[in-house]
C-alpha cells in the first residue's frame, strides 16, 4: 500500500477487494463457503423460546438451547445447505449466542471464540448483561450487498452528510476531536460522545427508567466483529445488536434488536412509558438505517460502473481505516484453504 | 471492450436545453456504466457518474439541476471532473492539487448533432458523425434546429415520417410536429429512455427536406 500524504490510502491492487467481489456469484459462492460456512456468526440472544435461526448466503442455521438460563445449559444446532446438514459449534460470549460450522475433524479447528471476538470479548460480554427487555428483532432489506452496508456501517464520517437531522445533530459538535476509534485487525470499536442535549436527553430517560448501565458513559459505541456483526450501544445502557445478512450478491438484510434495559417495569405506567419508549427508539433507528439505504444501494450500482479503471481504487482517509481492515480480512479468510 | 459493445457507442442523451442552466445534469446507463451530463458554471461535460471516492453514484435521478456532489461523503467535483469540495480533507485526507487530479472522475464522451446531444462510455472512438453518417448527421441537425420549441405531446401517426440513429426514434409529421424517442440505452431501466415533441417556432416554418 502507497501511503499519501500521511492521512489517507489510495490502496494497490490486493489491498482490497475486488470491485467484483461486490456483485458476481462467484464471489458471493466462495464467500458462503469460506466466510459464512467458516467463521464464528452471531446468533442472537435466546429469548424463551430457547430456539435461534438464522439464514446467511443460503446457510440456514438452527440452534436450540435445552436446559435453559436456569443451569446445566446445552446448545446444539445444524447449518443446512439445501440437503447437507452440518453440527454447529455454539458459544457464548455474555448473553450473545455465536455460531459456526464445526470444523472437521483433525482439522486446523480454527480460532475460538474467545479468539475470533479478540480484544472485544470481555467488553462485549459486560455490555451484553443489559441485553434485557428484548424488542421484537427488525429486519431491513437493502437492494446492495452485505459488504456495502458492513462498509456503511464502519464509516465514521458520513454522519453530516447522510444523517444531517438525526445522528449528526446528536453527537458532540466537536465530534471529530472526540471520535475515538481502535483497530485490532477484523474487529474494531468506535465511540462517539453524544451532544450535550443527548446526553441530556439519556439522564433524563435514565432518571424515570432506572436503566441498567455496563458503563457510566455518554458515548454511542459501535463495536465491530467480523465478519457482520456490531453492538450499537448508548449511554452505557441500551444495547442493540445488528448483523448483516448476505441474501444475494446484490441483496442484503440487516438485522437488528434494540434492548432497553429499564429496571423499574412495576406498574402499568412504567410499562407503558417503557413501551412507548422503546417504540420511540426503534422508529429513530429504523429512520437513520432507511438514511443509509439509498448510499449503499448507489455504491452498489457505482462499483460496476467503474469496474474495468484499475487506477479508480478509491481513498480511505484517516477515519475510514477499519473499511480498509475490513477488506484484507476478508482477503484473508477467503484465501484460507479448507 | 469489444468494438461492437454498448459502450463503444454514441447514445442520445437529451436536448442541448435541457443542459443549459448552471447544474442542469441529465443521466443515463449503458450497460454496468452510469453516465452524466452536467452544465458546471457554463460547461457541459460527461463523466462517468461514479464517485472516485468510495464508487456511490453521483446523480442517482435521470435528470435534475444540482452540484455534481455525492451524496454519501458530500464530494464535489468541477468541469473537469476533479474533486474540489472534500469535507475533512485537511484532517482526513489532505489532498493537495496533485492528488486531488488523480482521483478526478472518469471522463465520457459527449458530441452535439445540432441541437441533439450524445454521450459515449468510450473516450476514444469514431466521431458521432462518423458513426451516424454524415447525412443522417445532417438531417438530425437540421431537424434538431427547425424544431426548438417543446410542446404538448402529439401521437405519431402511420403517415409519419420515421427515422432511426442510434437510440433514437423521430416520427416527423406532415404538418410540423417532431416526435423525438430516446431509447434507454442496453443495461438501463426504462426511467432513461425519454420521449419529447417538438415543433417549429412558427406553424409554417420552411422544414429541412
Amino acid at each position: 500500500m502507497s501511503a499519501h500524504p500521511v492521512h489517507s490510502i489510495v490502496p494497490e491492487d490486493g489491498a482490497f477487494l475486488p470491485h467484483s467481489h461486490f456483485w458476481t456469484d462467484e464471489a458471493f459462492a466462495r464467500e458462503r463457503e469460506r466466510v459464512f460456512g467458516r467463521c464464528w456468526l452471531y446468533m442472537g440472544v435466546f429469548d424463551d423460546t430457547d430456539v435461534l435461526t438464522a439464514e446467511m448466503a443460503g446457510l440456514r442455521f438452527e440452534l436450540q438451547r435445552r436446559g435453559g438460563a436456569m443451569g446445566g445449559e446445552a446448545m446444539e444446532g445444524v447449518c443446512r445447505d439445501g440437503e447437507r446438514v452440518r453440527p454447529l459449534e455454539i458459544d457464548r460470549c455474555g448473553a450473545l449466542v455465536f455460531a459456526r460450522v464445526a470444523p472437521k475433524e483433525g482439522g486446523d479447528g480454527g480460532p475460538t471464540l474467545a479468539q475470533h471476538l479478540a480484544p472485544y470479548g470481555e467488553r462485549l460480554a459486560m455490555m451484553s448483561a443489559n441485553c434485557l427487555n428484548p424488542q421484537p428483532p427488525v429486519g431491513i432489506a437493502f437492494q446492495a450487498n452485505w459488504k456495502a452496508l458492513v462498509e456503511n456501517t464502519m464509516d465514521d464520517f458520513h454522519g453530516s452528510t447522510v444523517h444531517p437531522d438525526t445522528i449528526h445533530p446528536a453527537v458532540h459538535p466537536d465530534w471529530q476531536t472526540h471520535l475515538v476509534t481502535e483497530r485490532h485487525g477484523a474487529n474494531s470499536d468506535s465511540r462517539w460522545l453524544l451532544a450535550d442535549g443527548t446526553a441530556g436527553w439519556w439522564a433524563k430517560l435514565d432518571a424515570k427508567l432506572r436503566m441498567r448501565r455496563f458503563a457510566e458513559e455518554p458515548f454511542y459505541r459501535h463495536t465491530f466483529i467480523f465478519p457482520n456483526f456490531y453492538l450499537a450501544t448508548f449511554y452505557g445502557a441500551t444495547v442493540i445488536p445488528h448483523r448483516v445478512d448476505p441474501v444475494a450478491p446484490d441483496a442484503a438484510v440487516l438485522r437488528w434488536q434494540l434492548f432497553l434495559p429499564t429496571t423499574r417495569l412495576a406498574t402499568a405506567r412504567e410499562q407503558a412509558f417503557h413501551r412507548s419508549t422503546a417504540t420511540y427508539l426503534i422508529d429513530s433507528a429504523s429512520t437513520v438505517i432507511a438514511e443509509d439505504c439509498p448510499v449503499c444501494e448507489a455504491v452498489q450500482q457505482g462499483r460496476p460502473g467503474i469496474a474495468d479503471l484499475p487506477h479508480i481504487t478509491g481513498i480511505y482517509g484517516r477515519r475510514e481505516r477499519r473499511i480498509l481492515d475490513f477488506h484484507q480480512a476478508m482477503l484473508r479468510q477467503l484465501g484460507e484453504t479448507a | 471492450m469489444q468494438n461492437d459493445s454498448p459502450e463503444n457507442r454514441w447514445f442520445h442523451l437529451c436536448m442541448e436545453d435541457d443542459l443549459a442552466t448552471p447544474n442542469a445534469f441529465v443521466t443515463t446507463r449503458v450497460g454496468a456504466v452510469p453516465l452524466v451530463a452536467q452544465n458546471i458554471k457554463g460547461r457541459v461535460v460527461a463523466f462517468r457518474n461514479v464517485c472516485t471516492h468510495r464508487f456511490a453514484v453521483i446523480h442517482g435521478e435521470p435528470a435534475g439541476c444540482g452540484p455534481l456532489r455525492c451524496p454519501y461523503h458530500g464530494w464535489s467535483f468541477d468541469a473537469d471532473g476533479v474533486p474540489v469540495g472534500l469535507p475533512f480533507n485537511p484532517t482526513d485526507f489532505q489532498l493537495e492539487a496533485e492528488g486531488r487530479r488523480r482521483l478526478a472522475l472518469h471522463p465520457a464522451s459527449l458530441a452535439r448533432c445540432g441541437r441533439l446531444v450524445f454521450v459515449r462510455v468510450a473516450t476514444e472512438g469514431p466521431s458521432l458523425e462518423e458513426e451516424l453518417g454524415s447525412g443522417t448527421f445532417a438531417r438530425l441537425a437540421a431537424l434538431s434546429d427547425a424544431f426548438p420549441r417543446r410542446g404538448d405531446a402529439a401521437e405519431p401517426a402511420h403517415d409519419w415520417e420515421r427515422i432511426e440513429a442510434a437510440n433514437l426514434r423521430l416520427h416527423l409529421a406532415p404538418d410540423g410536429a417532431l416526435v423525438l424517442h430516446s431509447a434507454a440505452p442496453a443495461g438501463a431501466d426504462s426511467r432513461f429512455s425519454r420521449t419529447v415533441t417538438l415543433y417549429p417556432i412558427t406553424a409554417d416554418a420552411e422544414l429541412p427536406a
